[in-house]
């Protein structure tokens, strides 16, 4: 007896098995993953689940048939894994990279056994699915095991030793008071990519980037931790809070982490002060007149002196909050990315607003030049 | 130096052409385009054909409409725009280039550049 359930896939019903359903959902979870930052990505998916729908309901006899897993296997071998099919748009600098020859280590060889032990299981398949990389390890966070970022579950992984005892080891440094740790955690979760596609994880363990291995990660990847939570199995409250609260604890550190890495880069920081001290200037000019700069505090407007004409002045001032303005959201959509799963602005969106924001900050130098070169006197900053 | 490394690039090359092509003669659903190029076994997976025809209808060379189907929810149909069609006989003269040259080069018999050197 087996447990199904509904699933609506483009608009049509189907009684889909368990195991069959954490297939498929894993498919299409690796498949968004791959085109979510393409441009058109949203719709290239909804012409795959489209797509999968079609093939799968050519499968079935009737509607009424349950959707097993050798079905959605096979599907998914027709409609193709996600590296194969995102993998024609953008070649992969990363499979230049792993078929870079590798002086054979010890992992090396137990991935060659494993490979030879995968393609003994695969004889049936086509030659031309094979691709020959050898595998090399990369450091990854290890999304399936991890108790905050999953650092030390994909260092652990890396080095072959056991996360728990790296836990305990990191815990133990942390309490004999060496509180360093700490930011340089932070760093590592912040510049160590996450393993999320099954490509990302058959690198983390060095194992050979196949089409079979992948076919396995995928179907392995039911098994773990990380599929687990995304179950409707029941979990105890604990376990719940448990959850919410690494969830809760992560997103603040990670929030931390981006005010951290504000203030400490000096360039960021000065830009922002910047940006904020002009905008004020801005509407003291606007709503005060130039008295208002006067009562304005600190000494700060003796070191940006306007010389000359009002309207030119006031002209420079607009030009360099909006380039300033731009350059910033540019910056911190590129720290967002980076630090959270936001997807960001999409690159062109960048690039114009990149392209006006320079050729503001260009205005404003030709601004500030002509309103110096205007004979009268200086009275935008008393 | 992989053979099948070799011809997947030759085919991923032409694969835009090809749809094009298919395209240029009558309209046509996705699912028929991948049967036809499947036929040709110019595409292993289905899946590969799904981000060409985005790209290509993103860049205005394709368009599409949605049509009611008998089975199932309405599904997009496929044909070439007038900017595809121009882009199409670029095409259609690059490929008639690199046809020749090809055949050229099949023809070409290895003693001949021997002579030619000889009588120069």
């Amino acid at each position: 007896m087996k447990k199904t359930l509904d699933i609506n896939l483009s608009g049509r019903m189907f009684h889909v098995d368990e195991d069959a359903y954490q297939l498929l959902y894993d498919y299409l979870y690796n498949l968004r993953h791959a085109f979510e930052r393409q441009e058109g990505g949203n719709e290239i998916m909804d012409d795959l689940e489209n797509r999968l729908a079609e093939l799968l309901l050519e499968r079935i006899s009737d509607r009424q048939e349950v959707v097993s897993r050798t079905i959605v296997q096979e599907t998914i071998a027709r409609l193709g894994q996600p590296e194969e099919i995102a993998g024609t748009t953008d070649a992969e600098p990363r499979e230049e990279e792993a078929s870079a020859s590798e002086e054979p280590s010890a992992e090396n060889k137990e991935a060659e056994t494993d490979k030879e032990k995968e393609e003994e299981q695969h004889d049936e398949m086509p030659p031309h699915n094979h691709t020959e990389f050898t595998g090399r390890k990369r450091l990854f966070r290890d999304p399936d095991n991890r108790m905050l970022g999953g650092v030390l579950g994909g260092l652990a992984v890396y080095m072959n030793w056991d996360p728990t005892l790296l836990r305990l080891l990191l815990l133990i440094i942390l309490v004999a008071g060496y509180g360093t740790v700490i930011p340089v955690y932070l760093v590592c979760w912040l510049v160590i990519p996450k393993a999320e596609t099954a490509a990302d994880r058959l690198s983390m363990q060095g194992r050979p980037i196949t089409m079979e291995n992948i076919g396995k990660m995928v179907t392995e990847g039911m098994d773990k931790a990380e599929s687990y939570l995304h179950s409707d199995r029941p979990r105890t409250a604990l376990q719940r809070f448990a959850d919410a609260f690494v969830a809760v604890a992560g997103f603040l550190l990670k929030v931390l982490l981006v005010i951290i890495a504000i203030i400490c880069s000096p360039m960021l920081l000065v830009a922002a002060v910047v940006c904020l001290v002009l905008i004020v200037a801005l509407f003291a000019v606007l709503f005060g007149g130039t008295a208002a700069l006067a009562s304005l505090p600190g000494d700060f407007w003796t070191h940006i002196q306007v010389p000359g004409d009002m309207g030119w002045g006031l002209a420079f001032c607009i030009a360099l909050i909006v380039g300033i303005g731009l350059l910033l959201i540019c910056l911190i959509s590129g720290v967002c990315t980076l630090a959270f799963k936001w997807k960001g602005l999409s690159p062109r969106s960048l690039k114009v607003m990149l392209a006006i924001g320079l050729v503001s900050l260009l205005l404003s130098g030709i601004f500030y030049t002509v309103s110096a070169l205007t004979p009268e006197v200086n009275y935008l900053f008393p | 130096m992989n053979v099948e490394n070799v011809k997947s690039q030759m085919r991923k090359g032409m694969l835009e052409y090809c749809i094009m092509l298919l395209l240029h003669r009558e309209a046509a659903y996705a699912s028929d385009i991948i049967t036809k190029l499947k036929e040709a076994h110019l595409i292993v997976v289905e899946g590969t054909l799904y981000p060409l025809l985005t790209r290509l209808k993103n860049d205005e060379l394709l368009s599409y409409e949605w049509v009611e189907s008998t089975q199932g929810p309405p599904r997009k149909y496929y044909r070439l725009t007038e900017k595809g069609e121009t882009f199409l006989n670029e095409l259609q003269k690059a490929w008639q280039e690199l046809n020749d040259t090809v055949s050229h080069l099949q023809g070409y018999q290895p003693d001949l550049t021997t002579e030619k050197l000889t009588e120069e």
